[in-house]
Parts: structure tokens; sequence; C-alpha cells
């Protein structure tokens, strides 16, 4: 008894949809046979419809590949902004970064050398760059040996820089003496300060 | 030292003259055998009117007597009396022997006398000067001046030089110009004053940096290093008219030019291995390369012949002065004491460099004969002086020092008396003072 119950509701399950599929194909037929009958109205009203639904659906592909390509544009953006940062950076580290000397000196120190080997590199990278080193003492001593002494400075960087291969003809050197102070102090601090080479760039960027 | 002895023993002889049927004869005023002179007593009373009721503004009648004073004392050859000492109370003291009770004086200690007298009428100021010996009683000089108001310096200055021609038998170097620079607003511009008056003349105006003034042996001429094209170039300006021209034609950066007295110029270029420094003519062409040597050499100064220069070069490690001779051989090493020896500047009238070195991180001011010998510390501030330049006549330094908390120009005298700020009606930091050659007449 079971099991011819069983059976049964088997045989429901797959008569079932059989007959839903009939019932759904006579609806069919039906409306076919009752097309001659639609009004041209109703016509251009479901015309007007698929239209409408293809123009959304076409926006809505339009809409989702926009924002596909402004995320990528954005990324690409941000990559260029991480890299014009770093540019950034590694420019004002160029112009910031100065070469310091001991007092009455010009000789190049070991720790400046390593400075100026990051100049070469940044002028190496940016190869058009033409640029100015100038020369600066501290406030202590005569103005025209200052003079002489900032000049001496800006070209022994000068001359550290060309041996790193950079051209000579992108290297011009002015000494400002002990006149453009970067600390106004009157301290060994800020005199340790201003006795530098500071980097200029002229031209070429 | 030999041109000193001379004019003390004109001041002994002049003053021994006048002094001869005196109370004082026989009285030694300057002993010759010591290194300074024996200062005179002075007083320079306020100047009274001319005609009587006449009246003007204290700038003159004690303004001007009181530049006077300043201006003597920084001769370092008077004791210029304090004004508050004086005893003459009547008011009817004139500017005459006949009026004037020397007796006043006397008490006082004053051996010279100088009175003025003024009389406005419209914009024309008239001034009688005259200087006379107390113990003598007597008029040693007499000036009548008149010219339009603004003028009362000047006349104060010229009599100063009269009076000096009287008593030293050398007249003084009052209203000789002297050129410095001026620092405003991280500019610097030249500025122009004649020595012992107040008012100043500005010959650059630029906003950049204008640098070591340099005045032609005639006085016409000033050569200057201007930052104003942003690279140094060196240019000489024409003083009547202001016309300039660029003389700075070898590339390079150009550092403390000099004229020779027939107009070339001496200058330091600084290229890629070294400063050494050149004869130029008038328009820039070299005409000689004078040192030829890595490394630094700067500041060149002419001997008063003409036959050596001085410089400083740091050939020897830390920098220091040397002559040569004009071709730039025979070189001789001048200073051999402390660390950092700069700026040197031959007199015009001895054998001595007046230049500054440096001890104990102090810069200081010192003389030296051009053989290295005989050298004498100036200045012991605990400030920095530097820049020294002689007066034409060799008897006075002027420099720059910031002993009173910023840069000013003071004058001294040759051996280092008397060191007083230039009176100069000018905001900023000053430096860099150079002399003119020329003496006035």
């Amino acid at each position: 008894m079971k099991r011819h119950g069983l059976i049964l509701f088997l045989v429901a399950l797959l008569i079932l949809p059989i007959m839903a599929l009939n019932f759904t194909s006579c609806a069919k037929k039906a409306v076919t046979t009752e097309a001659p009958g639609i009004s041209a109205e109703e016509k251009a009203r479901q015309e007007a419809e698929r239209k409408k639904r293809e123009q959304a659906e076409r926006e809505k592909a339009a809409a989702e590949a926009k924002k596909k390509a402004e995320a990528e544009a954005k990324l690409k953006e941000q990559q260029l902004a991480r890299e014009k940062a770093a540019a950034y950076a590694q420019r004002a580290l160029f112009l910031n970064q100065h070469v310091h000397f001991d007092f009455d000196k010009y000789t190049i120190k070991t720790n400046a050398e390593i400075v100026l080997r990051a100049k070469a590199d940044y002028m190496k990278k940016n190869p058009k760059i033409a640029i100015e080193i100038q020369g600066h003492c501290d406030e202590r001593g005569t103005l025209d040996y200052n003079l002489a002494l900032g000049d001496r400075r800006a070209n022994a960087a000068a001359k550290y820089l060309m041996s790193l291969g950079i051209s000579q003809s992108r290297i011009e050197t002015i000494s400002y003496g002990e006149e453009r102070p970067l600390n106004p102090g009157h301290n060994e601090d800020a005199w340790a300060e201003n006795r530098r080479a500071q980097f200029l760039i002229i031209s070429g960027e | 030292m030999k041109l000193h002895k001379v004019i003390g023993l004109t001041i002994c002889l002049l003053i021994g003259l006048i002094l001869s049927s005196g109370p004082a004869s026989g009285r030694v005023y300057i002993d010759i055998n010591q290194p300074f002179v024996r200062k005179i007593p002075l007083a320079a009373p306020d100047f009274v009117p001319l005609k009587s009721g006449g009246s003007a503004p204290v700038s003159i009648s004690q303004g001007l007597p009181q530049m006077l004073s300043h201006n003597l004392d920084l001769t370092g050859l008077f004791i210029v009396l304090d004004k508050r000492t004086f005893l003459e109370v009547n008011k009817k003291a004139g500017i005459t022997e006949g009026k004037i009770n020397f007796k006043d004086w006397l008490m006082i200690g004053s051996e010279l006398l100088i009175k003025g007298a003024y009389d406005i009428t419209g914009n024309n100021l008239t001034l009688e000067l005259r200087l006379f010996d107390v113990f003598e009683g007597r008029m040693l000089l007499g000036k009548r001046y008149t010219s339009v108001l603004k003028d009362g310096q000047a006349m104060i200055t010229r009599f100063i030089n009269e009076i000096m021609l009287i008593l030293t038998g050398e007249r003084g170097v009052f209203g000789s110009a002297i050129a410095f620079v001026n620092k405003q607003d991280q500019n610097k511009n030249i500025y122009m004053v004649k020595f012992g008056q107040k008012d100043t003349i500005k010959i650059t105006n630029n906003r950049s940096l204008n640098l070591s003034p340099a005045f032609s042996h005639d006085g016409n001429e000033l050569a200057y290093i201007s930052y104003k094209t942003r690279k140094p170039e060196l240019y000489v300006r024409r003083l009547s008219d202001g016309r300039e021209r660029k003389v700075s034609s070898p590339k390079g950066l150009y550092i403390s030019p000099q004229f020779t007295p027939s107009g070339a110029i001496l200058v330091s270029i600084s290229q890629s291995n070294y400063s050494n420094i050149y004869l130029l003519d008038g328009i820039g062409r070299i005409k000689r390369q004078l040192t030829r040597l890595w490394g630094i050499n700067i500041s060149p100064t002419i001997s008063p012949d003409g036959k050596r220069f001085a410089f400083v070069s740091d050939r020897a490690g830390t920098p220091q002065i040397y002559t040569a001779s004009m071709t730039g051989g025979d070189v001789s090493r001048v200073t051999f004491e402390g660390e950092y020896n700069t700026d040197p500047e031959w007199s015009p009238r001895a054998d001595r460099l007046v230049y500054v070195g440096a001890h104990g991180g102090r810069f200081n001011i010192y003389t030296i004969k051009s053989d290295g010998t005989d050298r004498q510390q100036l200045t012991s501030e605990e400030a920095d002086d530097t820049n020294p330049c002689w007066s034409p006549n060799g008897r006075l330094i002027v420099f720059t020092s910031t002993r009173l908390g910023r840069s000013m120009i003071f004058t001294m005298t040759a051996n280092g008396e008397r060191q007083r700020p230039l009176a100069l009606s000018l905001p900023g930091e000053q430096s860099s003072p150079t002399w003119s050659p020329v003496i006035l007449d």
C-alpha cells in the first residue's frame, strides 16, 4: 500500500509539469490566434516598451563600462600621483638637501659625497635639467674672502658631479658668500647650516 | 712713521712760535719721540648771532659746534672739552679777540678755542669761524662762509680742514667721500657720505646685491660688483652723471676690485679651479695675470709707489697676506700669526698694511709693516671688526664693526684711537667702507 502510494506520487510529479506545459502552450495558441485583433496603438506601445527596455540595457552597459573605465582611470591617476609624489619628493630632496662644509674649508666631506651621488642620480634620471650650484658661507670672516670661499665650495661640488659623469654644460656655479644665510642665528648650529652648496634647477623641467 | 714725526714737529713749531712770548713758553707740547701725539685741549662753544637780535635754530647754534667738536675729536689730535665745564657766562662775549675773556678758557685748561657766529638771511647761511690760541689770546685762523642753509655741515668740514692745515701743515680729510654698502630687506646698495657729514647719497638702486665699492684714484669713478642681472658682474660707474659700464668680460666670478693709480683695475677672477688676480684695463681686457695658483687669491691692494701689491692667498692652507711685484713674481709672506688674516690695504703714506686677523673666533683689525714686522693690534672688541680702509692721508682708518649690535661703519686713528661710529642718518646695516683717495682743496 505504501509502495503503491509512492509510485502514484511519482507519476503525479511527472504528469503535472507536462499538463502545465500543455496548458501554457494552449494559452499561447490562444494569444496568437487573437493577434490580428490587437490595435496598431497597442503594437506601437509594445514596440516603444521594447525599445525602452533595450535602451535601458544599453545605458546600463554603458554605465558599467564607464564605471569600469573610471575605476581604471582612477587607478592610473593614483599611480601617476604616486609617481608624481615620488618625483616631487626626489625633486624636493634635490633642492633642499645641501652639501655642508667645515669652517674655512671647501673640501667635500664623506657624508657630503652621499648627498652628491644622489644629486648625480637625479640628474641622470632627469637628463634635460640644467642646474646652478650656489656656494654659501657662514657670517664669520670677511666679505670678499667669503665670496671666494663660496665660489670654491660651489666648484668643489660641481667637480664632484662631473666626476660622476654629469656634463659640465649642465652645471653653473655662483657664490653668494655670506649674503644668503638659511639660518639667521649667530651660533655654531646656524653657522654649520649656512656653510653649504645649494642646488637649483634652472632649466629643462 | 717719519711723516708722523714731521707733523708732530710741525704742530710743536707752530704752537711753540705762538707761545714763545706766552706764559707757558718752553713747554713741550708734542714729544716727537713718542709714537702718540700729545693731544691739545680744545673748546668749541655754541655759536652766537653775527648781528644783535639774530637767531638760528638749535641745529645751527648748537648742532654745528657740536659737529665741529665731534669731528676734531676723531683726528685723535685733540681733547675736546665738555661744554658743561665752560665758564664763559658773559652773554656779550663775542668772537673777536677784544670780546673774549681768554682767562675763562685758560681756567678750564683749554689751549685752543673755536668761536663761531651765524647769520641767516632768507635761505642763506653765513658762518664766521675763528680759531684762537688761548695762551696768546690771538687768532690763528678766521674764515667767513656764505651759502644755502643746508651747506652748514660742509662749511664746518671745510673749516676743520683749514684748522688741520694750520696746526699740522697737512690739510684734513673732512668732506672727502666714503662709499659703503647698506643692507636693507636682504638687498645691498652702495651709498656715499662725506666724512664728517651726515647726509648720504644713494649710488646704486636695485633689489639685489651690490658689493665691494672701490674708488678710482681721481675719485671720479666707482668700481663695484653687482648681482643685478643675477650673475655677479663688475661695473665701473662715473659718479658725476651715474653712467656706468660693465667691465667683466672674461668669464668668472669677480671679487674685490681695486683701481691702480693709472686707472687699470686689479681684481680677482674666480673660475673652476682657482681665484686668481688679474690686471684689467679700463674696459675689462686682461693686461696681465698676477697670480697663478690653485686655490684662493683675492683682495689685491697696490703699494703707494705702485711697484708691489699685497693680497690674500690660502696657498698655505689658511688665508694669509702676501706681497708680490707687479709682474707677480718675488712673492713674500707677510702674516704668520693666526689662522685667518684677510682684507689687506696698503697705507697711502707709509710702508704699512692694515688688515683683519682672527683670534679666538673674533675678527680684529691690525696693522703690520709690509715685511711682516711691527704687528700692532688696533681693535679688541668682543665683536667682529672687518673691511679696514685708510683715509687718503693715511691718518685714519674706516672699518665695519658689529660692536653695537648691528653692522656699522666706524673710524679710528691709524694707531687705533678714537674708535667712533659714523653718524649716518640711514636705516639698515652698513659694511664695506672705502675712502676716496682724493684730498679736497
